[in-house]
């Protein structure tokens, strides 16, 4: 622990902003909201630099952590939780990667917003995020982490609602705020349980430090689960509920419907909040807790099966949808699946591996989409697009490097980060004890790139290649975005394309192209056996790479020359009309929540309401109230007016307290 | 604890209840008769005929000047017990009350440029 | 010499503000009227000077002075910083609003300085005379500044009232203090608790006593004066009574209940305080809801916080007449320090909320009703932004100030029960008390809303003239809330401070 006293900075900054943008914003010119909230992340971004380079200074592999205790905080009973921050390489890294991309998004929205009717409010929100995000990272315990994850989920719905005039917008805002409480309630949940361990076991701190110290000794206790029968160990139980917040912060199953329904905000909100930041915090609490999920391989298997299951699950969905930013939801939806992969198979370090470049590629990819959006005038339907290469070069030439990016193409970021995650699920397949589990889930995770590969390439093709689809009067309008939208693109998409050359797999590598590896790979257990699984992870690579490729390709095929042919097959054969109509649907997933959850909440509430609320708490309540007021009545004419009528109330109240006092002397 | 401890408080409510009591009858008793004729009512009983009620609006300026009077003279009082023994007490003493005087002109200069000196 | 100014030196803050008052009174009457707005600056200066002196002591344990008539102690500072912050808060909202009722005069100012300077002394005085007298020089004041606006008829009558029953309660008092000197032949308030003396007498003493500083601080039976004379007086008067004589009256009555009737003495008071307590939240809570002055009504909610922070003293109280339960003593600072928190907290609300409502109200004599504050956010949107967030806070909703001091009261109070039901003691008092008092803080939440309910849903008035507030009114409507916003969400640093300040009182 060393204390550094600049680590305040980074999550300040965006709160000045936001406080200027917010109060004074109405006032200020438009120029001046965009460079104040550009200005803030930026400087965040300095700041987060010099730490960084403080790092280097002590050597990458040194294990240390940069600590600052701003203040007391929360002080009560034998509890005392302080407001401070904590940098260590986990931290660093994520808090690199928010202010960075973040800096890079808000430069782009101060183009994309430009038209917009208050920018002050949009920056403002923007900016407060910013803070959330980093409190959230930088947190020093899990319970100012909590804050932060409200504070993300709060600017989350404020921004998905910000065009609210649209119910739509206000509703998927409702929607992802729901769907979040629930997630959050597993968290605080957890977040009790961990308090409840920490104070019995006599250390009583919050502190992540504490936290992943004491934690793990708790895994031999269990407890008796009433009614089903059987026991969990405390140790799985914390972490299966803390899993619940990280899925619903993350777009996991079952939580993951708010996010497709989220992309009603302006673009560079689902950049920002719903592909490089907000959404992968789940992975980040998972990341910073390693040591408690290391002590609960149950809780570990679930995390694997959850990230792989959605990873698949959502990349089918992908393939049919017409929406651009609906495809890229369920892409996000899916890569971050292969983040909890790679948390379950304890691969700690690829997993943030892949949040970064994820954070990149994918960050890219929605800013694409927001150009082509801002070009179209709004129109999101791919089916109405194509040839927009024509008119929009550098927009094409980015989206076309992330999307071989996402896809696995060797040598680009994705490739190298997805890789180490198969790779990682394989080797525990080949050395774990229930390696079929493992291997399934290898094989899930490979089927899933194959479709990613695939719909990515169908997204390229549908919008940039081709003929164009729209009509005349768009075509006039079409043109390049400004440079300010333009420069963040390339910039993002040139770190899409090299961003992999942190970490190159041990077998290309042989662990001295891995800096980041090394930087991350502390909260992981020693990879051991590397040399005798060398062919193995050759074959890995190979077949994935094969599949990337091929997906590709057959993508680039079908869409550019059997357009028809698929949709012949989409509504002819039996079989494939089923998948077609499955995946077009979401697989009903809505409509199941809608009938099995919602409904029966919904009509619940009302009779609750009707019976409880109404006739009970209303009726006492209205009692209460005609009490109060007819007693209110009664005393305020006691209020006379009068000196002498008051005089003799004090009077009274003399004599009562003389006579009660004098008597209890007597006694 | 017993009522006997409540004695002296007793004995100081009885000594006030009677000394009350006391003052009443004996001045009924031993004062003059009451005849209750008007003039016995009057203000003056020994003969100035009264001009006007008393119950009227007076001047602001008479109270205004009475309290000043009251206020310095009782401020004058507190003199004397330090002219008593201002031996004793020193440069110390004097230092004080030349500190409580000095408070004292203040209040002096501010009554007079406030205008309360003046009658008009 | 040097003796004296050794006695003389740690006094400083209060001397500060008795020279600054003085001078007032003469930058009053010979500076042109012209100039008469330079006036307020001469307060703000004299206690930003006194401030300093004052942090200057913090910290330094217990001095004594003249003779064990004064004691400087944290819990004296304590107070005396919130009269100073009450005080400036006061200046900085006059500026204006004085010259609007006509009464920019070097009195006013001078007034509420020789009203501040008789409170710290209050605070601090260790002596039954000495408490009397600086009592006196605040009560006197503020005698005069109720009814400072004097063209106003209301305001004579608030005047007069207090005026009248306020000596009415002084006698009490003053009859207390010959009664506790009549049976330990001390006056000295550390020297009664180790005599032996005639306790009936002291006892009857200790009734007068209550009497005389539940008056001062509005405890129901003896709040009568409250209502009337907050409504007549001028909006910033009655911000600077409802919290400066509430701090400085509970100072006294802290002080010399704890000290001079420590432990089981306790026994004798705390019944006393406990139904005092009860009937202040009833009535104070139960009246104010159908008032339609906001200024009344908060009269009536200020009686209200009187009842809780007496809470925290009935606890006290039964803690102290428990002594042999072990861990009971060790919950008697915390308790102490929650209603010092509780006094600061409530400082700034409702020295806020009377700045708003000095913003809000018109000229004429019907002032202040719910009908000015119609659509205030409309014409004001961060004035009623707020004005909510004050009477928020004051229904104690998280995350404001009011929040947390009514949580520390409470849980003193449940803390102590818990102790007695832990060894065995079936007394419900302190718990029922606690219970109490929240159902009467839910019946608050009616009326501090509705004014935000007017403020927020109804459209404004047309024949409202809207004032144009001076920068000190804005400055204080902005600090003080963004104090409350900060004793909620980061309340520790200021408790702990509390807590230091009644360490002077209980360990």
């Amino acid at each position: 622990m060393i204390e550094n006293n600049t680590i305040f900075l980074i999550p300040l900054m965006p709160l000045v902003g936001f406080l200027i943008n917010g109060l004074l914003g109405k006032g200020l010119r438009r120029s001046t909201i965009g460079m104040v909230a550009c200005a803030m992340p930026v400087i965040s971004f300095a700041v987060a630099l010099s730490l960084f380079i403080k790092f280097s200074q002590f050597g990458l592999e040194c294990d240390l952590t940069f600590r600052q205790i701003m203040i007391p905080w929360i002080g009560v009973g034998s509890i005392g939780v302080p407001f401070g921050f904590a940098v260590d390489h986990l931290t660093i890294a994520m808090t690199l990667m928010i202010t960075g991309v973040g800096s890079l998004i808000h430069i782009y929205a101060t183009g994309y917003m430009s038209h917009d009717r208050s920018p002050e409010r949009f920056f403002a929100y923007m900016n407060l995020f910013m803070f959330s995000m980093l409190v959230l990272v930088l947190a020093d315990n899990i319970l100012l982490m909590f804050v932060g994850w409200e504070g993300v989920g709060l600017c989350s719905y404020l921004l998905i609602g910000y065009w609210y005039e649209d119910i739509l917008n206000a509703k998927a805002g409702k929607k992802a705020f729901v769907t979040n409480r629930v997630g959050d309630f597993g968290f605080l949940l957890g977040i009790l349980l961990i308090f409840a361990l920490m104070t019995g076991n006599g250390t009583p701190s919050l502190s992540f430090a504490k936290i992943n110290e004491v934690i793990p000794k708790f895994a031999p206790v269990t407890y008796e689960v009433p009614v089903i029968g059987g026991s969990i160990g405390a140790v799985t139980l914390i972490c299966l509920l803390l899993f619940v917040g990280a899925a619903g912060k993350s777009a996991q199953i079952p939580l993951y419907v708010w996010l497709p329904d989220a992309m009603a905000r302006p673009t560079p909100v689902s950049a920002l909040i719903h592909a490089a930041t907000m959404v992968t915090s789940g992975v980040y609490m998972i990341a910073r807790l390693a040591p408690v999920f290391m002590a609960s391989p149950a809780a570990l298997s679930v995390v694997a099966t959850i990230g792989a299951v959605t990873a698949l699950f959502a990349a089918t969905i992908a393939v049919t949808q017409n929406d651009i930013k609906k495809v890229l939801a369920y892409s996000t939806i899916s890569q971050l699946g292969y983040m909890f992969l790679a948390m379950g198979v304890a691969a700690f370090g690829a997993g943030i591996f892949h949040l970064i470049t994820h954070a990149f590629f994918k960050a890219c990819l929605f800013l694409c989409a927001g150009s082509v959006m801002h070009a179209m005038a709004g129109e999101l339907d791919m089916q109405k697009m194509g040839g927009l290469r024509k008119w929009m070069p550098i927009t094409f030439w980015t989206m076309l490097v992330s999307t071989m990016a996402i896809s696995g193409w060797p040598l680009f970021a994705g490739f190298f980060s997805k890789d180490e995650i198969l790779w990682k699920t394989l080797e525990k397949g080949m050395t774990s004890q229930q390696g079929t589990l493992f291997y399934v889930l290898y094989g899930i995770g490979l089927l899933a790139a194959v479709f990613t590969a695939f719909y990515m390439f169908r997204l390229v093709v549908l919008t940039f290649l081709g003929k164009p689809r729209m009509s005349e009067e768009t075509q006039k309008h079409l043109h390049e975005s400004p440079s300010s939208m333009t420069i963040p693109l390339m910039i993002l998409a040139f770190l899409a394309a090299v961003g992999g050359f942190m970490w190159l797999p041990g077998v290309i590598g042989h662990g001295k192209f891995a800096w980041f590896h090394d930087f991350l790979a502390i909260r992981e257990p020693a990879a051991h056996g590397a040399h005798d699984m060398a062919g193995a992870e050759w074959t890995s690579l190979a077949l994935s790479v094969a599949l990337a490729l091929g997906a590709s390709g057959l993508s680039y095929l079908v869409y550019t020359r059997g357009r028809s042919a698929v949709e012949k097959l989409a509504k002819t054969v039996y079989l494939t009309r089923a998948m077609y109509r499955f995946s077009l649907n979401k697989y009903w997933v809505d409509e199941i929540y809608e009938a099995f959850v919602i409904k029966p909440i919904y009509y619940g509430s009302i009779a609750l309401w009707l019976f409880v609320d109404v006739v009970i708490i209303d009726g006492l309540v209205n009692l209460a109230g005609i009490l109060v007021k007819w007693g209110s009545t009664i005393f305020r004419n006691l209020q006379t007016g009068f000196i002498g009528s008051y005089a003799v109330t004090v009077l009274v109240g003399v004599l009562v307290v003389l006579w009660y006092l004098i008597l209890q002397v007597l006694k | 604890m017993g009522a006997e401890q409540l004695f002296p408080t007793l004995v100081l409510v009885g000594l006030v209840v009677a000394t009350a009591t006391a003052l009443i009858v004996i001045s009924s008793l031993f004062g003059p008769a009451r005849r209750k004729s008007r003039e016995k009512f009057d203000t003056y009983e020994c003969g100035v005929q009264l001009l006007d009620s008393a119950r009227r609006r007076f001047s602001v300026k008479f109270y205004l000047t009475a309290l000043i009077f009251l206020l310095f003279d009782i401020e004058a009082v507190f003199l004397i017990p330090w002219a008593v023994i201002y031996r004793k007490l020193g440069v110390l003493g004097l230092f004080e009350t030349f500190f409580f005087i000095a408070v004292l002109g203040i209040g002096l200069l501010y009554i007079y440029r406030r205008g309360a000196l003046e009658w008009d | 010499m040097e003796h004296l100014i050794a006695e003389m030196k740690p006094l400083s803050p209060v001397l500060i503000v008795f020279t600054g008052a003085l001078a007032a009174l003469l930058a009053g009457v010979f500076s042109k009227k012209e100039n008469s707005y330079a006036l307020p600056y001469i307060g703000i200066t004299t206690v930003a000077f006194a401030f300093v002196a004052l942090l200057n002591y913090w910290g330094r344990g217990m001095i004594w002075l003249l003779q064990g008539a004064i004691r400087i102690d944290s819990f004296g500072l304590y107070i005396s910083a919130i009269i100073l912050i009450a005080c400036l808060i006061t200046f900085l909202a006059s500026i204006g609003y004085a010259k609007r009722l006509g009464f920019e005069h070097g009195e006013y100012i001078s007034l509420l300085l020789f009203a501040s300077g008789g409170m710290m002394l209050l605070a601090m005085s260790a002596d039954l005379v000495t408490l009397f007298l600086s009592l006196e020089i605040m009560s006197i004041s503020i005698y005069a500044l109720a009814g400072m606006a004097r063209h106003r008829q209301k305001c004579n009558e608030a005047a007069l009232k207090y005026f009248i029953l306020g000596a009415f309660s002084t006698a009490f008092l003053l009859f207390g203090i010959a009664l506790i000197y009549g049976a330990t032949a001390s006056t000295k308030i550390h020297a009664i608790a180790q005599v032996q003396g005639l306790k009936p007498l002291l006892v009857a003493g200790l009734g007068m006593l209550i009497v005389g500083f539940g008056f001062k601080v509005g405890a129901a039976p003896f709040h009568v004066w409250v209502p009337d004379a907050y409504e007549g007086a001028p909006a910033t008067v009655t911000g600077f009574m409802a919290v400066a004589v509430k701090a400085a009256g509970f100072a006294a009555l802290l002080r010399v209940i704890l000290i001079a009737f420590p432990g089981t003495w306790a026994e004798y008071w705390w019944p006393v305080f406990w139904a005092v307590a009860l009937l202040t939240m009833f009535l104070g809570n139960i009246i104010a809801v159908f008032q339609k002055n906001v200024k009344r009504m908060l009269a009536y909610s200020g009686i209200a916080h009187t009842g809780y922070i007496l809470i925290g003293l009935v606890s006290l109280g039964i803690a102290g007449s428990e002594p042999y339960i072990p861990g009971m003593k060790a919950l008697m600072n915390p308790i102490a320090g929650g209603m010092l928190f509780y006094l600061l907290a409530y400082t700034f609300m409702t020295l806020g909320a009377f700045a708003v409502i000095s913003l809000a109200a018109r000229d004429e004599d019907d002032l202040e009703t719910l009908d000015d504050f119609s659509g205030l956010s409309q014409r004001k949107p961060v004035v009623a932004l707020a004005m909510a967030v004050f009477l928020i806070s004051m229904a104690g909703v998280p995350p404001f100030g009011g929040f947390i001091a009514k949580f520390y009261v409470f849980k003193g109070a449940i803390d102590v029960q818990g102790m007695l039901l832990a060894s065995g003691v079936k007394e419900y008092h302190a718990l029922a008390l606690a219970i109490l008092g929240i159902i009467t803080s839910m019946f608050s939440v009616y009326y501090y809303l509705r004014v935000v309910w007017f403020m927020y849903f109804r459209e404004p008035l047309e024949d409202r003239p809207s004032v144009a507030p001076s920068w000190g009114l804005h400055f204080v409507i902005f600090a003080s809330s963004v104090a409350i916003v900060v004793l909620g969400i980061l309340p520790s640093g200021f408790f702990s401070v509390a807590s230091r300040g009644a360490e002077a009182l209980v360990r």
